[in-house]
């Protein structure tokens, strides 16, 4: 499904990301760990096209994206998440929802079905400005927003961060089983140690901008998971 | 002196060419942070095509129509050429803008001279007591308030126009969510150019055809866009009651002079004790009053 | 014209150091060669007066030809320092210092509104140089320097409103720019309404930038006067007469302003200018002979420039005043400006037996001691076609300085400009 070779993203001569190898199959769930600064988000960044690599490729779905617009990658259906959410606050929750069926103009189905089956409040809600939600509806919109064009890989920044915890235990419970539910590639980063066992079937450990380990799903203990991220 | 339907009259006027001066401007400056200084030169264009075409026989709306597209053109070839490489640098875009300006007046009078000749304002008179109005400019009020309401339709109610306020409102993740930001910010700026060649094609009748003529249209314009604040299409409409509302009093009263005046001081005044603007003023006090209750 | 002035400078540094002296005073002397004579013509072709003061370029061109072609002036001919001030004042200073102080002119014309002439003439008393000022004016300006030979306010007023008072009755409202043209022309409404047995109801001063004229237009229903006269002036104040016709307001107007200068009769739709009356020297539809008739000065203009959209009041100006500079120079047998002056002062007529040069009528005498012309003025009407015809006509001689102020250059060097209200109780 998603596979990078080399990937190297940086300015000038410090890589930010170093020789990137990766890969995620389809229907998979699968993490990226690490502290804050390794490069977890960067990551994200450069394979939704926000970045450009200076060295190593992307390839999606069989086809190489590493000089696809962003525009064009979310069409080819890469759905976002970003971290910290970033919806379009004077947009309500519906305009917001709307501008994410763009990229689905006239290829499937859309899911407005699951998203408010999954995450009700954002039908209750959808004419409040999304700028005035707490926290973690914004998070359950910027999910909404990237599942209602029916994406085929879903790309998630750090979905806890700043989140309260009852909306936490929600998300690591929704994302696996919409996964299942809809065949839905996954690829997330976090430095949540709960949410990485709620929802990893595998995951890569970042340190200081280059891949360490890959820990399958017997791995993801609490001892072992804590050397990549406690200080 | 006063007197009460004399002075709605003259308040539509005003409000209508304080409006219709600033749409154009405001769409661009609002939505896309460029402040338009060939705003007046894009009027002018709107107004030169809406002239050729009507001396050349066509009915004065088709003239209008035209008048608009040549306006559109005029703005894509600039957004392709000039602005799209300005974005995010305000300063910059000033400079360009404001040097166009100047080329495009001169380009202009050395293609048609220093006028043509006018078309006359249709429609005739509206009669009250010894009293008369040019019904033409009352209309001008009318489609002006008309502009606003679909100006406000289309960026809250379409999909293209949600589309646009979401490029302007975080342009990266319109991106990753499928949005061709550079198609948003190309017609966002056609369509204020549109706007503006609008207002040229209906003041078109009402005033002299010179290469200069848009700078009549600037002081209104960006006083209006300024006073109105963060929320450019509400923004407007408030400036254009307020201050519309002064140079009409003001006029009526003391006549043409203390009108201009009187508007430029309340514009000072919204400016130093408004900081965010009418429409900001309006926001706050809606919220403090939401936070009340 | 880089070529002449390279050539020009070369021959004034060669002729320096025989001609040092002459060349070290800077104001009064002339540097041309001893076969050419130099004039600055600074009128706008581009700017807010270009409507106005590109005519006048090209009625100053047209005589400067005319002349060369007939032998030039005692057989030197006449070469240009033309560029285009741009209708902005700052350029005008600009200009008229370099065409004093770098080209060394002869005589200087420049200018179309009262602002720029006044924003020069320091610059002109000060280096004493011969200028020409050709616009239609409010008048006053006594001045040992200028020449303003442009009819004033008080002659163009002075043939219209009479004329208006007698076919409508008394009752006037005033409308007029925002600065001191109008303000003074407004003065002399006043006092001309006075001479008239006619009251001024109203005035109103509307600023330049002004394009929206419907309180104007209510202002005059409510004072219902027999005639208004306007001193509208631009561009943006053309939208009164387009407007006051699409309101319906059929009141006859006096101007001093429209049609002869902006040709509004021939830029906008019909009816707009039906019922306005023109008091003027000079309009392209003037009947005379040496105007109308073929090779007239009409013929020659247009045959010059046949894409000219109009022939106006000033053009007429800047043409027949060169002719007059031409008649000072031989008669003084010099271009030494002192010597011009006074040959100027010693009156130089214009005439039909010497036509083509007086287009607006027999004679053109210019006042030796006011340094203004006695025109030959006209009222001419627009009918509902905007075809125009002259309904009156007869010389009127400048009466301000001469009569009122007592103004001689002739005896008494001064650069003053005198307004009404010094002189007239009703102007006050």
């Amino acid at each position: 499904m998603l596979t990078c070779t080399d990937l190297t993203v940086g300015y000038g001569s410090t890589p930010i990301l170093r020789d990137i190898d990766l890969h995620v199959d389809e229907g998979e769930v699968v993490g990226v760990i690490g502290k804050n600064g390794v490069g977890k988000t960067t990551l994200m960044k450069s394979l939704v096209g926000l970045l450009d690599p200076t060295d190593g490729s992307i390839e999606y779905d069989g086809t190489d994206i590493t000089d696809l617009p962003t525009d064009e990658r979310a069409k080819a259906g890469i759905g976002y998440i970003p971290q910290s959410r970033d919806v379009f606050p004077d947009l309500t929750v519906r305009q917001n929802l709307l501008v994410g069926e763009t990229v689905n103009e006239d290829v499937e189905e859309l899911l407005y079905d699951t998203v408010y089956e999954y995450f009700p409040i954002l039908e209750e809600r959808a004419d409040q400005a999304a700028g005035s939600m707490s926290g973690g509806e914004q998070q359950m919109l910027a999910i909404g927003r990237a599942l209602v064009g029916n994406p085929d890989l879903l790309l998630l920044d750090e979905p806890s961060e700043g989140i309260q915890p009852s909306i936490v235990q929600q998300i690591q419970r929704d994302i696996p089983e919409i996964s299942d539910d809809l065949g839905m590639t996954v690829l997330f980063v976090e430095q949540n140690l709960g949410v990485i066992q709620a929802m990893s079937e595998r995951c890569y450990a970042i340190e200081r901008g280059t891949i360490v380990d890959e820990l399958g799903s017997s791995d993801l203990t609490d001892d072992t998971l804590a050397q990549f991220l406690a200080v | 002196m006063v007197n009460g339907i004399n002075l709605f009259f003259q308040f539509l006027d005003s409000f209508g060419f304080i409006v219709l001066a600033a749409i154009g401007l405001a769409v661009i400056f609002g939505m896309m942070g460029v402040i338009n200084l060939a705003h007046g030169e894009l009027i002018m264009i709107g107004a030169y095509g809406t002239t050729l075409v009507a001396n050349a026989g066509a009915p004065l709306v088709l003239a209008m129509a035209a008048g608009v597209l040549a306006a559109a053109v005029a703005g894509l070839i600039i957004e392709r050429t000039i602005v799209k490489r300005l974005y995010h640098r305000p300063l910059d875009s000033m400079v360009a803008t404001w040097a166009l300006g100047l080329a495009l007046t001169q380009v202009v009078r050395i293609i048609f001279g220093n006028s043509l000749s006018g078309i006359g304002l249709p429609f005739g008179a509206i009669r009250f007591g010894a009293f008369s109005y040019s019904m033409y400019r009352t209309v001008l009020s009318v489609v002006a308030l008309a502009l606003l309401v679909g100006a406000y339709l289309v960026f809250t109610r379409t999909e293209f126009g949600i589309r646009a306020r979401a490029t302007i409102q975080d342009a990266d993740t319109a991106r990753a969510m499928g949005v061709d930001t550079d198609r948003m910010y190309t017609s966002t700026f056609v369509i204020g150019c549109a706007l503006a060649g609008l207002t040229g094609a209906l003041y078109a009748p009402a005033l002299s055809i010179v290469p200069g003529m848009g700078s009549t249209f600037l002081v209104e314009a960006f006083v209006a866009v300024v006073t109105g604040g963060t929320s450019v299409l509400l923004g407007t409409t408030l400036a254009a009651g307020v201050l519309g509302s002064a140079d009409a009093l003001f006029t009526n009263l003391y006549g043409t002079f203390i009108g201009q005046v009187a508007m430029l001081i309340l514009a000072i005044l919204i400016l130093r004790f408004l900081p965010t603007g009418l429409s900001g003023a309006l926001e706050d006090l809606r919220e403090r009053i939401g936070g009340e209750n | 014209m880089s070529d002449r002035l390279v050539s020009r400078r070369g021959f004034l540094s060669s002729s320096a150091v025989l001609a040092g002296t002459a060349l070290a005073g800077c104001s009064g002397g002339s540097a041309s060669s001893d076969d050419t004579i130099k004039i600055g013509v600074l009128e706008d072709r581009s700017g807010n007066f270009a409507l106005v003061g590109d005519p006048k370029h090209k009625a100053s061109m047209l005589a400067i030809e005319e002349i060369n072609n007939n032998g030039g002036i005692d057989g030197k001919q006449i070469e240009t320092f033309s560029p285009d001030p741009q209708s902005d004042n700052q350029r005008y200073q600009e200009l008229a210092s370099r065409a004093i102080r770098e080209e060394e002119v002869d005589a200087l014309w420049a200018g179309y509104s009262s602002a720029t002439r006044e924003a020069i003439r320091p610059t002109i008393d000060r280096n004493e140089q011969l200028y020409f000022y050709t616009t239609q004016y409010e008048g006053g300006v006594c001045d040992k320097y200028t020449f303003a030979v442009g009819p004033t306010a008080r002659q163009q007023l002075g043939i219209v409103l009479p004329y208006l008072r007698e076919e409508f009755g008394p009752d006037i409202y005033t409308i007029a720019a925002d600065y001191n043209f109008g303000q003074l022309s407004a003065d002399w409404v006043k006092v001309l309404a006075n001479e008239n047995d006619a009251n001024v109801l109203g005035e109103e001063f509307i600023p330049l930038s002004e394009t929206d004229f419907s309180s104007t237009i209510n202002n005059i229903q409510e004072a219902d006067p027999d005639f208004v006269m306007s001193m509208l002036v631009g561009a943006n104040h053309t939208s009164f007469y387009e407007q006051k016709a699409s309101a319906g307001l059929e009141v006859p107007i006096g101007t001093s302003t429209a049609m002869a200068q902006g040709y509004e009769h021939r830029r906008i739709d019909p009816p707009a200018m039906a019922n306005i009356y023109a008091g003027v020297n000079y309009m392209e539809e003037v009947p005379t002979d040496s105007n109308t008739q073929d090779g007239g000065f009409v013929d020659r203009y247009f045959e010059k420039y046949p894409d000219a959209p109009y022939l106006n009041e000033e053009a007429e100006t800047n043409y027949f005043s060169t002719y007059m500079y031409k008649e000072a120079v031989e008669q003084a047998g010099t271009v030494e400006q002192p010597e011009v002056i006074d040959a100027l002062e010693s009156g130089i007529s214009l005439g039909s037996e010497r036509a083509p040069e007086a287009p607006e009528g027999e004679t053109i005498e210019l006042d030796g001691a006011t340094h203004h012309v006695d025109h030959h003025m006209w009222v001419m009407r627009a009918d509902d076609q905007h075809n125009v015809e002259a309904v009156e006509n007869r010389k009127i001689p400048e009466q301000f300085l001469s009569e009122t102020v007592g103004c001689d250059l002739r005896e008494e060097v001064e650069t003053t400009q005198y307004t009404p209200v010094d002189y007239f109780e009703e102007a006050q």
